[in-house]
């Protein structure tokens, strides 16, 4: 009667196809929490380069200054930077050649930009998808485990003659166990892949905003260079002012 | 590599650190949970001693007629002593009167043998005697707890044997075991039971059965007669053709529930 049932007693007393069921979605469990505490950092990290990056472009410094500082700085670009250098270095590449018209300049910019602002969505999204798969699929595999266990455990009381409720209730709560860790995975990792999904869209959203924003002010500069000194001098004057 | 390192490793150790802080709540949750069964447990005997201390008030009375029988049993033994010390006195003047200090020696020792065999066995004989006295109380203090248990089922009016331990305790796990029991017993009885002729559905009769901790039936009584003498007596003799039924290891539940209970019999519920 004074069956040992805690939970590891369950695990080691399940069958095979059950333990490895139990595996999959432990390990399923491990690699959804180190994507989701990686994913937090990471858009951390991201929010708060943005918001610096935005403090200082609005601050009212020189856009030519500011390239060659984030030019500078070591480490890998993210955000607003990579998008304004890409789109900066493309302006002024276009408009050291002479002959390359305003609309022109500025479509080359902006082409450049959106490749930028693709390529740091693409990198704030990655392993996202992996905790959308593993929020929809492990109460799945739980569940599987769950029937498979339930399934033994009553063929096993079919060859019983007095069949009581302390011969199946071991077989089931030790199935049951499958369930618990399914959902165990699951929740933490379609909450994960809400809130992070959520966050990417507003991130990307802003970063959309500021590539029109830059684009407008580039458009300034571009109609503005060619009646005066030209060529190089172009991004020298520029002036920010947002537009809203 | 480095890059994986160096964005990966916090987040590595700390979803093994969840994972292992959950398996270690879990485990002390288990834990915990099995030492409230045991905090539990000794409130049931508890409530088993509070019923057994009036009983031994009412045994003692009824103990003290076994000393006097004991007593004399213990005394014999004493008796002998003083005849052997005067055998020793008899035989060591003839020693004397022999003045063979070698024989005398012999015989003392002799003698000195006899008498610890003696005494031993006096020693043995009290030591039994408290035996049996120890025995015959218990034995009274058994009786007293049936009777008593006896006089709690009459005030009972439910079927089953109940109580107001039972009400106490309200316990669903040990309600469920005595159910398994039950239905073994009436398995038992649907294998020794010849169907009269005159058995028709419907029919009910309520049987008292007495049982002693080893299963064995000491007594079967009819209570309620289904209105059938040949039925009453082929679900008595079935009681009694079974002879012995198994019941829980557990001695308080056995008290409780299988010391006497009341079983209903119907032929229709037989018939499978």
């Amino acid at each position: 009667m004074s069956e040992d049932l805690s939970i590891f007693a369950l695990i080691s007393g399940a069958s095979l196809l059950v333990q490895i069921v139990m595996g999959i979605l432990l390990i399923a469990s491990v690699v959804s929490w180190v994507m989701i505490f990686q994913r937090w950092f990471a858009l951390n990290a991201q929010q708060r380069s943005m918001d610096a990056f935005e403090d200082e472009f609005w601050s009212g410094v020189d856009l030519r200054q500011l390239y060659t500082e984030v030019n500078a700085s070591a480490g890998e670009l993210r955000g607003y930077e990579h998008v304004f250098v890409a789109g900066f270095k493309e302006f002024n590449r276009l408009s050291e050649q002479s002959s390359a018209d305003p609309g022109a300049i500025l479509q080359g910019s902006q082409r450049a930009m959106r490749v930028a602002l693709n390529r740091e969505e693409e990198k704030m999204e990655r392993h996202i998808p992996f905790l959308a798969t593993v929020g929809s699929t492990s109460p799945y595999i739980g569940l599987f485990g769950t029937v498979w266990g339930i399934m033994n455990s009553f063929r096993s009381l079919a060859n019983m003659s007095q069949a009581t409720l302390a011969t199946v209730a071991p077989g089931i709560s030790e199935a049951l166990v499958a369930t618990a860790m399914g959902l165990f995975a699951a929740i933490p990792a379609v909450i994960g892949y809400n809130r992070f999904a959520a966050r990417v869209e507003v991130l990307t959203k802003r970063l959309e905003t500021f590539s029109d924003e830059l684009t407008g002010i580039l458009a300034r500069a571009a109609h503005s260079a060619p009646t005066s000194s030209g060529g190089g001098g172009a991004a020298t004057g520029i002036t920010k002012r947002r537009s809203s | 590599m480095l890059y994986a390192l160096r964005h990966y490793s916090l987040p590595v150790l700390l979803a093994f650190a969840i994972h292992a802080s959950l398996a270690l709540f879990l485990w002390q949750g288990m834990a915990a949970g099995v030492e409230e069964e045991r905090i539990i447990k000794p409130r049931i005997i508890n409530s088993t001693l509070l019923v057994l201390e009036p009983q031994q008030s009412k045994a003692r009375p009824k103990a003290p007629p076994p000393p006097p029988t004991s007593k004399p049993e213990a005394v014999k033994p004493e008796k002998v002593d003083p005849r052997l010390l005067e055998d020793q006195r008899r035989q060591r003047e003839d020693a004397r009167k022999k003045t063979v200090a070698l024989e005398n020696a012999k015989i003392k020792k002799a003698q000195e043998e006899k008498e610890r065999v003696a005494k031993e066995e006096s020693q043995r004989q009290r030591a039994e005697a408290e035996r049996d006295r120890a025995a015959r109380i218990k034995d009274a203090a058994e009786r007293a707890a049936t009777e008593r248990q006896a006089r709690l089922d009459a005030l009972s009016s439910s079927s089953v044997a109940t109580d107001e331990q039972s009400q106490e305790s309200a316990d669903g796990e040990e309600m469920a075991l005595a159910q398994t029991y039950f239905q073994g017993i009436r398995a038992k009885m649907v294998a020794n039971w010849s169907r009269p002729a005159s058995a028709r559905n419907g029919m009910q009769v309520t049987l008292r059965v007495e049982l002693v901790p080893s299963g064995e039936v000491v007594a079967v009584s009819l209570v309620d007669s289904s209105g059938d003498a040949a039925f009453d007596r082929s679900a008595e003799s079935a009681v009694r053709r079974a002879g012995r039924f198994d019941v829980p290891d557990d001695s308080a539940i056995f008290e409780r529930r299988f010391r006497r209970f009341n079983l209903q019999f119907k032929p229709e519920d037989l018939l499978r």
